[in-house]
């Protein structure tokens, strides 16, 4: 799912400063799982910011709310009418979900107040990591389930790069990293494939990844064209 | 601040805290039955503050003693993280507490409350509040 953090209040307050009619807006999915935009955090976010304006002397009107999803326009237009009634809205949704908003409100000021961090899940409760970059061309297959792209810290194909040291990466500095290649080595050794360490991948079809623009898929089998 | 009576609310267990408070009924204090420490969320606090409270205590079961395993000790990792935001938004992080008490301890709850209230009469009132 995509992890977010809700931006730091500081900054909030400062981005919504000059609005007197603010509408933070959560999104129930991905945002809402991993704890930092959903109903709950928006319903905080609005009580910080009014609890900040009280204390600055500058009130301000400012409702919780949320969405099932915000990066669809079918879960985003129920809010029309409430829409009209606030200068700015907080999302508390992911990048996409603002920009969901945007397109589908272009009247209106959007502004996010999450940092969408990446693509992960929870490893405990509290605990989250990414584990795919959305590089368009999977090569879990070969590598068993772990990926290189993300967990090998330079997304090597043919590791490990040599600097590996117990299993941590040679970049690991206060912070321990773990080897994504030792990690590959060790479920291959598990699964008896080590025969793959000896293969030579070739260089990987980067095209397919966020270099070249924003990417599109379109699907004619699932469009809807009117009158059909 | 001798003229100054602070409100202070205090967010009680049903299992432990709320038993003592509402035989207590002390002047300025608003106890708030909820149904385990656990259950506090970041932004009941912050409402309470919203609405006009000087002080929020959060008060739960004693360590290991609670009725859903960890819902006391979940409480006290939501306060902090509660003092965190407070001191983000320039508010007194000390106006919030978190204290374990026992149903049955009635002279620590008396206790823990006078000491809390004594303190916010020092501090005076919120940060932001107008004195009325
Ligand atoms: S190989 Fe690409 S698509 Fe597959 S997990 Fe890694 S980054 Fe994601
Ligand atoms: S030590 Fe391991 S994770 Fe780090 S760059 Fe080298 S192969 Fe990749």
């Amino acid at each position: 799912m995509i992890i977010g953090e809700r931006k730091p209040l500081e900054e909030v307050f400062d981005r919504t400063s000059s609005f007197n009619k603010i509408l933070v807006l959560g999104c129930e999915t991905c945002v809402a799982v991993c704890l930092a935009g959903g109903k709950k955090e928006a319903e905080e976010t609005a009580e910080a910011i009014s609890l900040h304006r009280k204390k600055e002397n500058q009130p301000v009107e400012v409702k919780a709310e949320s969405v099932q999803r915000q990066c669809e326009f079918e879960f985003i237009d129920e809010f029309k009418d409430l829409m009209n009634d606030y200068d700015v809205v907080l999302s508390l949704a992911c990048g996409v979900g603002v920009q969901t908003m945007v397109d589908r409100y272009p009247e209106k000021i959007v502004l996010p107040g999450l940092n969408t961090t990446f693509l992960g899940y929870p490893l405990e409760q509290g605990v989250w990591m990414e584990n795919c970059q959305a590089c368009g061309d999977c090569v879990l297959d070969k590598t068993h389930g772990i990926c290189p792209i993300t967990r090998c810290t330079k997304s090597m194909l043919n590791g490990p790069c040599g600097g590996s040291s117990e299993g941590k990466c040679e970049i690991s500095g206060d912070i321990e990293i773990e080897c994504g290649w030792h990690l590959i080595h060790e479920r291959l050794k598990a699964l008896g494939k080590l025969d793959y360490m000896e293969e030579v991948e070739p260089p990987k079809n980067w095209s397919t990844s966020f270099h070249g623009g924003p990417r599109k898929i379109v699907r004619e089998d699932v469009k809807i064209v009117r009158g059909e | 601040m001798a003229d100054f009576n602070p409100s202070l609310v205090t967010l009680c267990c049903e299992n432990s805290a709320f038993l003592v408070a509402e035989e207590e009924n002390l002047p300025g204090v608003t106890p708030v039955k909820i149904p385990c420490g656990g259950q506090v969320e970041h932004y009941h606090i912050l409402n309470a503050f919203d609405q006009g409270a000087d002080g929020v205590m959060v008060l739960a079961c004693l360590k290991e003693n609670c009725k859903h395993f960890w819902g006391n000790d979940r409480a006290e990792k939501k306060v902090n993280y509660v003092k965190g935001m407070l001191e983000n938004i320039g508010i007194n992080a000390e106006r919030l507490a978190y204290s374990p008490v026992a149903a049955n301890n009635e002279y620590k709850y008396g206790e823990l409350v006078k000491e809390m209230y004594d303190k916010l009469k020092e501090m005076g009132p919120m940060e932001g509040k107008v004195k009325k």
